[in-house]
């Protein structure tokens, strides 16, 4: 056990604290609008925080630790896309200005407004699907790192995360998004230190002279230059720049915090502050991977990377940060950390279990009802919907989350789940919002082309995550212009709304 | 190579700075958005009821 009672305090400490302060929110949900998009009155700064606690988990501290440790700093150039590329959207409002005024609680809804009734629910179940999916690897990833920082024996690992997933569920649940906003305030502040911390303590220990050379020596060119490392390359820098422009506008999570702002201008400023965050979140945990390499990096060459070898253990690529951790953080320090890594694996679950079932609810569950000539629900009884569907997400994810194991670097598998819907759903959101002659025909084609583009290729043929992710949106954009030329112009639309606000 | 290594260290240095001063910022001015929100949401229940 690395754990020391100190660091136990802590962290237990932190997770009573926790939840206490996210069942305060309870008290203030008094409609579905609540329930979804926090009254949409959230300033600047608890903007900025909700919106990077929901996207900096636990889970992402993980996978770039493990893309920083196989391909050194070529890895830099996934971060810095992803800051970037939300820089620009923040400072053109691109799809977020026009979502925003358009007062949506989820991204399927707009495909009612714009298409038609039929398509948000086929937008629903693919977007549900994926984002499920996507979601499904956290728990076991979020528990290795546990159990290899704390020490836990991995015996308990499913009972400590069954705990972790019982407290997240008990206050998104009861207070929905003002219970999730208020624990990512104090979330975003604690897992930013223990961030900041880790930074420090790991240049310290590997020296950034040694840090330069390792990468160096072992990976050459390619662990530098992300265009001459094999594992990336043009291709996957283009569909990287398309999936992030599509993450950053329609992914279902991000979107609620854009739908939840006060106003356009607000999201907008919330996205290009958060961009600059984005860079950090992706390059700082790579770098802790890329100490842990030249620390640990002693064992046998797997495609040209040695495996790490701690205390006589050699582990995946991927278990390295964390044991490093274990190792170079001191008593109280480590207890910090971990309840930093905690508060990010908390924030990001509650919010997507909110974003998800929020799909369910919204998107497939009450259009049905409508198309079976039901009535709309009351705005308590969507809220009490969006509690079991909560719910069924977490059974879910009990069963999926602890035992699949996902296959290759898991960044790349969290993009390719990501993609089965985001390729359709970006393209038919930029068509809707800027080509008057996009249509329901070209919406479906759109949708089912991006969906089958990113699973055949990935989960069938054996094809690279690079050329599936950039076929997937090529094949969506084919199935946008070409339904939209061959079938009939739309009407337009008005802002007739489909669920209470 | 010489070119990328300087790169990435600007970056990571950009990145790093950044984050921290952010932190900073929202630290201290997300209490006080914290507690409008708080009366905003009031506000609003106060109206529908």
């Amino acid at each position: 056990m690395n754990f020391t009672a100190l660091d136990w305090t802590i962290v237990v400490g932190y997770l009573l604290a926790s939840v206490s302060v996210g069942l305060i929110g309870k008290r203030y949900v008094g409609s579905v609008s609540h329930y979804l998009v926090a009254g949409r009155e959230l300033g600047l700064y608890l903007g900025i925080a909700t919106l990077a606690a929901t996207e900096i988990g636990t889970i992402t501290f993980m996978y770039n630790g493990e893309l920083g440790y196989k391909y050194g700093f070529a890895a830099f150039a996934a971060a810095m896309i992803s800051g970037v590329v939300m820089i620009i959207v923040g400072r053109t409002g691109f799809i977020i200005g026009r979502f925003r005024e358009l007062k949506l609680m989820t991204v399927p809804e707009y495909f009612e407004r714009k298409y038609s009734r039929g398509l948000r629910l086929v937008t629903g179940v693919l977007v549900a699907l994926g984002g499920i999916l996507n979601m499904g690897v956290f728990l076991k990833i979020e528990g290795e790192f546990l159990t290899i920082v704390s020490g836990i024996d991995s015996r308990h690992i499913i009972l400590v995360m069954t705990v972790i997933l019982a407290l997240e569920l008990l206050y998104t649940v009861l207070g929905g998004m003002v219970a999730v906003v208020i624990t990512d305030f104090f979330q975003y502040v604690l897992l930013s230190i223990a961030t900041i911390l880790v930074s420090i303590y790991a240049v310290y220990h590997a020296g950034w002279g040694n840090i330069v050379d390792k990468v160096t020596n072992v990976m050459g060119r390619s662990g530098f230059d992300p265009i001459a490392n094999p594992k990336f390359g043009l291709t996957f820098l283009i569909w990287q720049i398309l999936l992030w422009f599509s993450l950053h506008t329609c992914w279902q999570t991000t979107a609620m915090r854009m739908f939840s702002t006060k106003g356009p201008e607000t999201s907008k400023r919330v996205m290009t502050w958060t961009g600059f965050i984005f860079l950090g979140r992706g390059m700082l945990p790579m770098l802790w991977g890329i100490a842990a390499l030249t620390l640990y990096g002693t064992g046998a060459l797997t495609n040209g990377v040695p495996a790490p070898v701690v205390n006589g253990h050699t582990l995946a690529p991927i278990d390295a940060m964390p044991a490093m951790l274990a190792n170079i953080l001191g008593p109280g320090v480590r207890g910090i950390v971990v309840a930093g890594m905690l508060a990010a694996t908390m924030s990001v679950n509650s919010s997507y279990l909110l974003g998800w079932s929020a799909v369910i609810s919204q998107d497939v569950i009450m259009p049905m009802r409508r198309a079976l000539g039901r009535g709309p629900l009351s705005s308590r009884s969507q809220i009490f919907v969006n509690r079991v569907a909560n719910l069924f997400v977490s059974l879910f994810l009990m069963f999926w989350g602890l035992y699949y194991t996902p296959p290759g670097a898991v960044y790349l598998y969290l993009n390719i789940t990501g993609t089965i819907f985001l390729a359709g759903a970006f393209v038919c959101v930029v068509g809707g919002l800027y080509w008057r002659r996009s249509n329901v025909l070209g919406g479906y084609l759109a949708m089912l082309m991006g969906a089958g583009g990113a699973i055949v290729p990935y989960f069938f043929l054996g094809w690279s995550e690079n050329v599936t992710g950039f076929m997937a949106f090529g094949l969506a954009a084919c199935g946008l212009i070409v339904g939209s030329l061959l079938g009939r112009q739309q009407v337009a639309q008005t802002q007739e709304t489909v669920t209470a606000d | 190579m010489k070119f990328w290594e300087i790169f990435w260290t600007l970056n990571l240095l950009v990145a790093g700075t950044t984050f921290a001063f952010i932190t900073l910022a929202v630290t201290i001015k997300g209490v006080r958005d914290l507690r409008q929100w708080f009366r905003n949401l009031d506000r609003q229940n106060q109206e529908n009821s």
